[in-house]
Order: C-alpha cells, then structure tokens, then sequence
C-alpha cells in the first residue's frame, strides 16, 4: 500500500518531534523543513516552541510558509522585531536561551562536522565556492544541540571528513569538544532516508532507524563512510494523517519545503 | 547630495562596508554609482552579502569579500563571486557571523580586538594568523580568540529617512547589525534614504533617530533605494528581478550586459523607469504573501 504521506512531511514530522516547549529556535536561510517542523511543534506537542523567524519575528504567525525564511512575510504578527547585533546575538551567545539550532551543510562528516564554505582544491582555489559560515561558524562553538537536517543523503553529501570545519560537530570524535572546552554538539541528524545519531562515546554517526520503504543497505550505500549500526534497525516512525493534513492544509499549503528537495 | 558625489567619498582599493543581508536592505544606487565610476581593487565587507555583492564582483570592482557569507538566499549562489573566488580572481577572507562583528566592534570602539567563542574548533581561525589569535582569559584561563579591529574606510548604509543634517531615522528601529555598527568602526559614512526630511521633522520623531549628523558625512536620496532587494517595512525582495538575475547570471556575458543595462541610468528616477512602476507596485503589496 502507497503510503499517505511523503519524504518530505515525514522529515519535518521527525525533525518537529527534536523540539519541545519552552524552547526557542530561531533559522536561517532557505531552512524550510526546519519551518515547517516548527510550526507542526507548535500546533501539536509544543504549543509553547518559541520561534524566531528569520533570526528577527519573534513568535511570528505566518499564515503560511512563504517562499523566503528571512524576508519579512515570515516575521508576520510577531510579538517583537529583535535587533541581531545586540539582542539576537546576545541571546543566542548567553547560554540560556536558544539552545537548539537547526543545521545544514553542504557536506557533513562522520563526527557530524559541517561544510558550507569550499570543496576541492584548496581553501584559496576551490573547485566550488559555497556561501560561507555565517552564523554556522559560531553555532557549533557557543554549546548548542546541533539537529541536522539534509534533503541530499548521498555519499557527497554525507562524507568520511569534510574539506573545510565550517561548523564544529565532534571534530575527530571522543572527547576532543571536551578537551577544547565546547559544549553542546550535534545530536540528530534527519535526512531523506534515514535518522542517524552519535554513538555516546565514540561520536561516530550511527544508525538508527530508516524512513518506511528505504533498506540499511541503501543507507549503508548511500553513505560516505561507516555507519555505526548496532542490533535491528527500526522503521522511523511515520507522520501521523492529522500531522500530514496541518502540513498540507494549514502550515505549508503552498508547498514551499519543496524548494529543497530540487 | 548626488551619488556620484557620495562615491568620490570611496577611491580604489578602499574598505567599503556595505549594508546587506542576503535579499535585504543593499543600497543598490551606490553599488550601481560604484560600478559607473569604474571602482577597482575594492574590499566589501557586509553580514550576508547578494546581489550587490555579485554586480561588484561581475564588474571588477571588488578583488576581496571579507565576512561571513555571500547569498541570495532562496536564489541560491552569486555566479559571479563564486567564478571569482574559484578562478583566484577574488579573495573571500571569512569569518563567522560574531567573528566580523567582532572585528567592527573593536573598530567602533577603538579597542585593539574583541574576544568570541564562535569558530573554536573550526577551520576558520587558523585562515587568519593576522586577525585571530586564541587568547587566554586573564581571570579563569579558559582559552577564548581574539579577533583583531577592523575599521574600513567607509560605509554605506540606506536608511527611511535623512535631514539636511545628516541627522538619519529608521522606523521601526534597526534590526539590522550593520546600521548599528558601521557608522561607529568606519572612517566615512554614506547614507542614502528613501525620503529626505527637514530638521524640524527630525525633531518632532527624535526617538527613530538612529545615527546622529555628526557621524554622517553624505545623505543621498533614493526612493526604492534598495530595489531589487526590500527594505522594511516598505517593501519586500522583487521576486521576478532575481530570477531573471539568476537565469542570466550563469552566462558571464548575459550578466555584465544587465549590469551595464541597469547602471546606463544616471539617476534613482532612471533606474526606477527602467525597472518599471508594476514592478515596484508588486514589491510594495508584500503583506499579501504573509
């Protein structure tokens, strides 16, 4: 039987259940899944999520998902336009406040380190030039718990070691955070086949259980390096059919988390 | 003042912090003046640099982008930075979002460096031997990095309003970091403004006076100064002006004859006339996409 929902809305069915009240999430650009998660949170099990749209609308009200995360329709029947240079940032650095944050790289590693700055060649003559740090390279430094979101499980994507720290993850896994002083660090990584995690002691990634329809070798397969996969793997728990009609009919009608499943 | 005054404010190889978060708030008549003026060999420095960034870029005028990233956000990649860097022609000296402000500041403050926690850990750091060193607080010894000051020469900021003063009014306060810092870590600054108000009129609104005259030192006018970026609450990003920025921008010769297209027009009403008043009048009804 063809199931009732898509890839899409059971990663932001996963990614909403990472959140719970009273936290505060802020996100960043083209950050749709983690949108919508947030707003699914909200309307379900977390009517208390704090959310910072685009880093500025605190506590908006979109009517629906828009087409761009950071502009101004997102901020919609916000309760305060929060000034990023002394409130945001002095928020999100305090230590209090804002203790998720929501992560995408271009690549990710094994120990959950990101990229989002070059690939190939080296730093100064890349093969391709992508955006760059920009909060990603503070996030993963001032103890935040990393959830990691990526639309693209593949063995480009989800590398042996990244060609650039961008965001500190578990650098080279054991206790080398610790031994720099950071705290926080990744915890979940949701992607288009699976959910993976970090072993506790090793900080490896590790399997934990696949999207319905998808095997552990096609995991395995379309991953970059060695999954650490302990015992029977189980199925990631579907979106319920009253979580995929918020999503459809009243969160994202428009259909704007798809802009990152191109 | 005109644009093409304000930008004989910036000779080559300055230091020029332009305002910009990704598809927001770029002062895109100084951008556009920059390139008229044949600019070169220019250092940007902006929070989340776009399109303005990616003109510069395509038109030679910036040889170096120092901050932490450079987006269109849901338009996705400048082509024109990104060919740079890629083919040595452009430097991207990057920092994270606390590590440029960081940097400025220092520079707003005439202090040496300021300290972060952001990029311990990362690759970031060891790029910048000359302006990120770890440092060891003096009180407990936990190890913090020092980011040293950055005081570019000028900066252009856009703003609501600006008197004969220079006295500068944003409504809705400034939830941008670049209006707040710049005026203090630069050494000029240049402001253009959707409306030009008396003094009189400054004084009767004096709590939306956000930078006083004196750190002022050109107030140029420009309605729809920002297009195609928005500028809050006014208006938001024009939508069908980036896609086609995008599309033409894979074609370096497509791109440069829309750049040069667009900054054929000597004035704000020039520009303005070739964008087109539906246009504008679609980017002004943005609460219906809310």
């Amino acid at each position: 039987m063809t199931p009732d929902y898509t890839v899409d809305e059971l990663m932001v069915a996963t990614l909403s259940r990472q959140l719970e009240n009273p936290d505060q999430v802020c996100n960043g650009a083209a950050s749709f899944v983690p949108v919508c998660a947030f707003a699914l949170a909200r309307a379900t099990h977390a009517p208390e999520l704090v959310w910072l749209a685009g880093a500025v609308g605190l506590d908006a009200r979109p009517r629906r998902v828009p087409a761009s995360t950071l502009e101004a329709p997102l901020w919609h029947r916000a309760s305060m336009y929060m000034p990023q240079l002394e409130d945001f940032w002095s928020y999100a650095l305090n230590g209090r406040w804002l203790t998720k944050f929501c992560v995408r790289g271009a690549q990710i590693d094994r120990y959950g380190n990101a990229n989002n700055s070059v690939i190939g060649g080296d730093y100064h003559h890349p093969k391709v030039r992508l955006p760059g740090s920009a909060g990603l390279g503070d996030m993963g430094s001032i103890g935040k718990r990393l959830l990691y979101w990526t639309t693209t499980h593949n063995p480009r994507t989800l590398v042996e070691r990244v060609d650039f720290v961008t965001c500190a993850g578990w650098l080279g896994g054991g206790d080398e955070r610790e031994r720099l002083g950071l705290e926080g660090g990744p915890e979940i990584l949701v992607s288009d086949l699976a959910v993976m995690d970090f072993h506790p002691e090793s900080k490896r990634m590790r399997l934990r259980s696949v999207h319905p329809g998808v095997t552990v070798e096609q995991v395995v397969e379309a991953t970059g390096f060695e999954l650490v996969i302990e015992g029977d793997i189980p199925e990631t728990e579907p979106p319920t059919d009253e979580q995929v009609r918020l999503i459809r009919e009243e969160i994202d009608p428009d259909g704007a988390r798809l802009r990152e499943f191109a | 003042m005109s644009a093409a005054d304000a930008a004989a404010l910036i000779g080559d190889g300055d230091h020029v912090a332009v305002q910009s978060m990704g598809t927001q708030g770029i002062p895109m008549l100084m951008v556009r003046e920059l390139i008229r003026q044949r600019r070169r060999d220019l250092t940007v420095t902006s929070v989340v640099a776009g399109i303005g960034i990616d003109w510069l870029s395509f038109k030679g005028v910036m040889s170096r982008f120092c901050g932490p990233i450079v987006s269109m956000e849901r338009f996705g990649l400048c082509q024109g930075f990104r060919r740079g860097v890629q083919a040595g022609a452009i430097e991207f000296e990057e920092y994270s979002e606390t590590g440029i402000l960081a940097r400025l500041a220092a520079g707003a403050r005439n202090l040496p460096f300021q300290i972060t926690r952001g990029m311990i850990g990362t690759d970031i750091p060891a790029l910048h031997p000359d302006t990120i060193r770890e440092l060891d607080d003096p009180f407990t010894g936990e190890t913090v990095l020092a980011l040293k000051a950055l005081r570019p020469d000028v900066c252009i900021l856009h703003a609501h309003r600006g008197d004969e003063r220079g006295n500068i009014q944003y409504e809705g306060g400034t939830i941008w970091p670049d209006v707040q810092i710049y005026p203090k870590a630069c050494g000029k600054t240049i402001v253009t403004v959707e409306e030009l108000i008396t003094e009189d009129q400054t004084r009767a609104n004096p709590q939306e006076t956000v930078i006083p005259h004196f750190a002022v030192d050109a107030v140029v006018h420009a309605p729809s100064g920002c297009h195609p970026t928005s500028f809050f609450p006014g208006y938001v990003y024009d939508e069908a002006f980036h896609e086609e920025w995008v599309r033409v921008s894979r074609d370096p010769e497509q791109a440069i004859a829309t750049i040069d297209r667009y900054c054929a027009a000597d004035t704000q009403e020039a520009y303005l006339e070739l964008v087109g008043e539906a246009a504008l009048a679609a980017t002004r009804n943005w609460r219906e996409l809310a």
